[in-house]
C-alpha cells in the first residue's frame, strides 16, 4: 500500500510539473502564440482557413492554433474565462458583445445561411403551422434570432402551451439526426447542416423561412472578437490579428471555390458541402470595406443588428456602437495593405 | 484516452458486481454509475460544443467515428445538462452515504437512527433539484448574482461532503485494531480517495454551462484547455495522471471485493469438504465399527485360551502378539472416536463466560498435553459469549500447532491473548515459528490436511476449530511469514455489556 502511494505521489508530482510547466506563451521562433475559435461552416472557417494556408498569421508574428467550437455563447465563455484570444461569431452570439463581455475587433460578412427546415411529410408548409409543435435550435445564436423573428412575424410565441411554439435548445449535429429521425417538427440551422438536410430529406426538404426573409429588420452579421482585456493588454497582437484577416478577406474575395477546398479540408468534409454554401455569404475585401466605413454601412449594420436584439428582448437598452465595436482596427488593417 | 477511462471505470462496477452480490454493494454501484453518467456527459457536451483544439481533441476523445456518432446524438442541452447534474450530484451523495456505512461510528449511530439516512441526503437532493434546467431557468434566469451565488453553494457543498467521506475513510483506517481488517479497508480507502480526485477534476466543470448558452459565466473550464502548445503535453500528462488513477481505483476495488469473495468462496469449499467428509467418516466408522468389535472379541476370546496352553513358550509368544493386538485395537478405537467426535453436530450453548475463566480452561487443556514454559496468556477483562469448553479445545488446537512450528526454535515463544476491540472480541495465538509455507495455507482449514505424520494425525485439528468457531459466529484468520511467525485469530462478535 505504501508503495502504490509513493507512486501515485511521485505521478502526482510529475503531472503537476509539467502542467506548472505550461504558461509561456511566447514560441520559441518568437511569434507570439494565439488560440482562436473558428465555426463548422464556411463562413465561420474561411478567413482561419486562409489565414493558415497562405501564412499571413504567421506575417503578421502569429503562431495560430485554431479552436473549433459549433455556436458562439460556449466560445464567448472560454474567451471571457482566458482559453481563447480571439473568436468568431455569428448574430446571435453578438447579443454578449453588446452587452460588453467582448468587443469586435473586425467585421466579417452579412450572412444568409439560416434556414427554418420543416418535413414534407409533417404537413408543416408554413411558420404558421408550428403552432403547438417543436423547433430546435442552438439558443444565444443566429439561429434563435431567425426563430424568434419567424414566430414574431406569424404571430406565434414561444412556449410550452397548444398555442404556441415548444423552443427545444439543442447543438446542430442533434438538430440534424432528430429531424432526420422525425424526433422534431422543425430545426434552424445553418451553414453544413442545412446542406445536410437538403441532400438527405430531397424533396421532402421544406424551407419555412430564412435569413433573407428578415432583410428589412435584421442583419445576420459575424464578427471577430477579442476581450477587453486582452486588447488592453496586447494591441500589438490584436492588430496584427486584423491585418491577418484583412489580407485573408481580401484572397477570399478572389479566390472562393480554393478557399472552399481549405475549408473542407479543415473541416474534414467533403468539398461539394462546402462549395453549396459559396453565395449565402456577403463579405467586403479592403477596399470595399474602407468605402462601407466611410459611407456608414456597415455602421447600419451593426445597428440594425443591435435594434433587432433590442425588439426581441435580447437586450434591455441600446448602446452606442462605440462601446463594442473598435472601428480603429479595422481602419488600421485596412490602411496596412 | 477519456474513452480508456470510461471504459475502466465500466469494468470496475462490473468487477463489484460479480464479486460482490450483496445489498452493501449497490452504493458502489450507484456512485460508479453516477461518475460513468458525469464523464459521458462531458464527453458527449464537449464534442458537441467544440472548444478543443484538434490534436487536444484527438488526445482527449479518440478516434473519428466517436466522434460523428456521439457529435450526432440528438439530446438537448437540457436533457445533457440534467445527466450532467444527476451525474455530479449522484456520485458526491451515494459516495457519502457509502463512507458513513463504512465507518463503525456513523454505522452504528446510522443502524439505530435510520431515518437520518434521508436528512443527510437532503443537502444534495435540494440543491440538485435546485440547479435542474427547468427549476434554474425559472428562478435564476437572467440574474447573474443569484446564479453565481447558487454555484457557489453547490460548490461548495460538494467539496464538503467529500471532504467529510474521504475523512471518515482514512478515519476508519487509523481507528481499526485488527491488521487484517485494517489492510483490507486500506485498499478500500486508496480507491476511494483516487476516485474521489477524479471526480473532482471532472466536477470542477460547472452543468449550468451546458443548458445556459446565453451566459458567459463559467467555472472550471480554463484548466481544461491549457494554453498555447503545452495543451498537448498538458493534457498527456493529465489524462495519465487520470487513467493511472482509475488503474489504482480499479486494481484496490478489485482487491476488496475479492478479499471478501474469495473468502466465502473458500468457506463455501470448505463447508463442502467438511460435510462430504462426515458423510465419509460416518460410512467408514459404521463399516469399521463392527469389524473393530469382532476383532475385540476374539481379542478377548484368544487371551482367555492362551491361559489353557500349557507350552509355556508358546503362552508367552501368544500373550505378547495378544497385548500387540489388543493395543491396535485400542489405537483403532481412539482414532475412530476422535473421527467421530469431529464431525458430529455437537450442541452449542453460548453463555456469558469471563475472559480469565476461558484463558484458564485453555492453560488447564495445555497443561494436560504438555508441559511448555514458552506459553504467555494475556487478557483484558470483560465477557465472552461462548461455549467455554468448546471454545477452549478450538483454541488448544492452535495452540499445539504453534507449538510443534517453535520446536526448532532457538528461543521459541507463544502467546494467547484475548482482546476486546469495537465490535469484535479477539483470540489471538502467536507464535515465532517458521511459518507457513503458501503451498500449505491454502489446503490447511480443510478435512484430512496435515503436514505431519498421518499414521497418528487425521489432519483434522483445524478443521475442527474452524467449526468450533463458526458455531460461535466468528471467523478464524491469520497473518504468517516464513521464517518468523504466525499469528492465529478468532475474531468472535463481541458481547455488548463485555467491558
Amino acid at each position: 500500500m505504501k508503495r502504490i502511494l509513493a507512486l501515485v505521489l511521485l505521478i502526482a508530482v510529475l503531472g503537476s510539473s509539467m502542467v506548472f510547466a505550461s504558461g509561456q506563451k511566447q514560441a520559441a521562433d518568437g511569434l507570439t502564440k494565439v488560440k482562436v475559435a473558428h465555426h463548422m461552416g464556411y463562413s465561420g472557417a474561411a478567413v482561419v482557413a486562409i489565414g493558415t494556408k497562405m501564412g499571413y498569421f504567421q506575417e503578421e508574428g502569429l503562431d495560430v492554433e485554431l479552436v473549433p467550437f459549433t455556436s458562439g455563447p460556449a466560445e464567448i465563455a472560454a474567451m471571457v474565462s482566458g482559453d481563447l484570444q480571439f473568436g468568431y461569431i455569428g448574430s446571435g452570439a453578438t447579443t454578449l458583445a453588446v452587452k460588453g463581455d467582448v468587443e469586435i475587433i473586425y467585421f466579417q460578412n452579412l450572412g444568409d445561411a439560416e434556414v427554418i427546415v420543416a418535413n414534407k411529410d409533417s404537413g408543416i408548409k408554413s411558420v404558421a403551422d408550428l403552432k403547438g409543435k417543436s423547433i430546435a435550435t442552438t439558443l444565444g445564436t443566429s439561429g434563435e434570432n431567425i426563430v424568434n423573428l419567424a414566430l414574431e412575424r406569424a404571430g406565434l410565441n414561444v412556449g410550452s402551451g397548444p398555442d404556441s411554439v415548444n423552443l427545444i435548445n439543442m447543438d446542430m449535429g442533434g438538430c440534424v439526426t432528430a429531424m432526420l429521425a422525425g424526433k422534431i417538427d422543425a430545426v434552424c440551422v445553418w451553414g453544413s447542416y442545412k446542406v445536410t438536410l437538403e441532400q438527405q430529406l430531397g424533396d421532402k426538404y421544406v424551407a419555412l423561412a430564412k435569413t433573407s426573409d428578415f432583410a428589412d429588420t435584421y442583419a445576420s452579421v459575424s464578427s471577430w472578437l477579442a476581450t477587453q482585456d486582452y486588447i488592453d493588454a496586447n494591441p500589438g497582437t490584436v492588430q496584427a490579428f486584423a491585418n491577418a484577416l484583412a489580407k485573408s478577406m481580401d484572397y477570399w474575395k478572389d479566390n472562393e471555390k480554393q478557399v472552399a477546398t481549405w475549408v473542407a479540408e479543415l473541416l474534414e468534409t467533403d468539398i461539394p458541402t462546402i462549395e453549396s454554401q459559396i453565395g449565402t455569404v456577403f463579405f467586403y475585401n479592403s477596399d470595399e470595406l474602407k468605402q462601407a466605413l466611410d459611407n456608414g454601412t456597415v455602421k447600419r449594420y451593426y445597428e440594425v443588428q443591435q435594434q433587432s436584439m433590442f425588439d426581441t428582448g435580447k437586450i434591455d437598452n441600446m448602446v452606442s456602437l462605440d462601446e463594442y465595436v473598435q472601428w480603429d482596427y479595422m481602419y488600421n488593417a485596412i490602411a496596412n495593405r | 484516452m477519456l474513452i480508456t477511462i470510461l471504459l475502466m471505470m465500466v469494468v470496475t462496477c462490473i468487477t463489484i458486481v460479480i464479486f460482490s452480490k450483496k445489498l452493501k454493494a449497490l452504493l458502489p454501484i450507484l456512485y460508479y454509475s453516477s461518475f460513468i453518467l458525469l464523464l459521458g456527459t462531458f464527453f458527449i457536451y464537449f464534442l458537441k460544443i467544440g472548444g478543443f483544439p484538434y490534436v487536444q481533441k484527438k488526445l482527449i476523445f479518440g478516434g473519428q467515428f466517436l466522434f460523428r456518432y456521439l457529435t450526432n446524438v440528438p439530446m438537448s442541452f437540457n436533457v445533457l445538462g440534467s445527466l450532467m447534474i444527476f451525474g455530479r450530484m449522484g456520485f458526491c451523495l451515494f459516495f457519502f452515504v457509502d463512507a458513513l456505512n463504512h465507518n463503525y461510528h456513523t454505522r452504528t449511530y446510522l443502524k439505530s437512527h435510520r431515518y437520518m439516512y434521508a436528512i443527510v441526503s437532503i443537502p444534495l437532493t435540494v440543491l440538485t433539484g435546485l440547479v435542474l434546467p427547468s427549476v434554474f431557468s425559472q428562478l435564476f434566469a437572467y440574474e447573474y448574482a443569484s446564479q453565481r451565488t447558487v454555484i457557489t453553494i453547490v460548490d461548495i457543498a460538494i467539496y464538503l461532503h467529500l471532504s467529510v467521506s474521504l475523512g471518515l475513510y482514512v478515519y476508519e483506517y487509523f481507528d481499526i485494531k485488527l491488521s487484517f481488517v485494517k489492510k483490507q479497508h486500506g485498499t478500500l480507502t486508496i480507491a476511494m480517495i483516487s476516485l474521489a480526485i477524479q471526480y473532482l477534476f471532472f466536477a470542477s466543470f460547472e452543468p449550468i454551462t451546458v443548458y445556459q448558452n446565453y451566459s458567459s459565466i463559467r467555472i472550471g473550464y480554463s484548466f481544461l484547455t491549457g494554453s498555447g502548445s503545452q495543451a498537448v503535453p498538458y493534457w498527456t500528462a493529465i489524462l495519465s495522471l487520470c487513467i493511472f488513477s482509475t488503474l489504482v481505483t480499479l486494481f484496490s476495488t478489485w482487491k476488496y471485493y475479492k478479499y471478501d469473495y474469495d473468502r466465502e468462496k473458500k468457506e463455501f469449499v470448505i463447508k463442502d469438504k467438511i460435510d462430504s467428509a462426515g458423510l465419509s467418516s460416518s460410512i467408514l466408522i459404521h463399516g469399521f465399527k463392527n469389524q473393530l468389535l469382532s476383532s475385540e472379541i476374539l481379542c478377548n476370546r484368544l487371551g482367555q485360551e492362551i491361559h489353557q496352553i500349557e507350552d509355556e513358550r508358546l503362552r508367552s509368544t501368544l500373550s505378547s502378539l495378544q497385548e500387540k493386538l489388543s493395543g491396535a485395537n485400542a489405537f483403532m478405537r481412539e482414532r475412530l472416536e476422535i473421527l467421530y467426535q469431529s464431525f458430529i453436530d455437537v450442541n452449542t450453548k453460548l453463555v456469558p463466560v469471563v475472559s480469565e475463566t476461558l484463558i484458564d480452561l485453555i492453560s488447564e487443556k495445555v497443561a494436560k498435553k504438555t508441559q511448555q514454559p514458552v506459553i504467555t496468556y494475556t487478557c483484558e477483562h470483560g465477557i465472552v459469549i461462548a461455549d467455554a469448553q468448546l471454545l477452549s479445545e478450538a483454541v488448544y488446537n492452535l495452540v499445539a500447532n504453534a507449538l510443534e512450528a517453535v520446536e526448532k526454535v532457538q528461543h521459541p515463544k507463544v502467546a494467547v491473548d484475548v482482546k476486546f476491540l469495537r465490535a469484535r472480541t479477539l483470540i489471538s495465538i502467536s507464535d515465532n515459528g517458521l511459518g507457513i509455507p503458501k503451498t500449505v495455507r491454502a489446503r490447511m482449514f480443510m478435512p484430512f490436511n496435515t503436514t505431519k505424520n498421518s499414521l497418528t494425525n487425521w489432519g483434522l485439528g483445524l478443521c475442527y476449530s474452524q467449526m468450533i468457531v463458526k458455531k460461535h459466529l466468528g471467523e478464524i484468520r491469520y497473518e504468517t511469514k516464513i521464517g518468523e511467525g504466525t499469528v492465529m485469530y478468532i475474531s468472535l462478535p463481541k458481547y455488548k455489556g463485555s467491558t
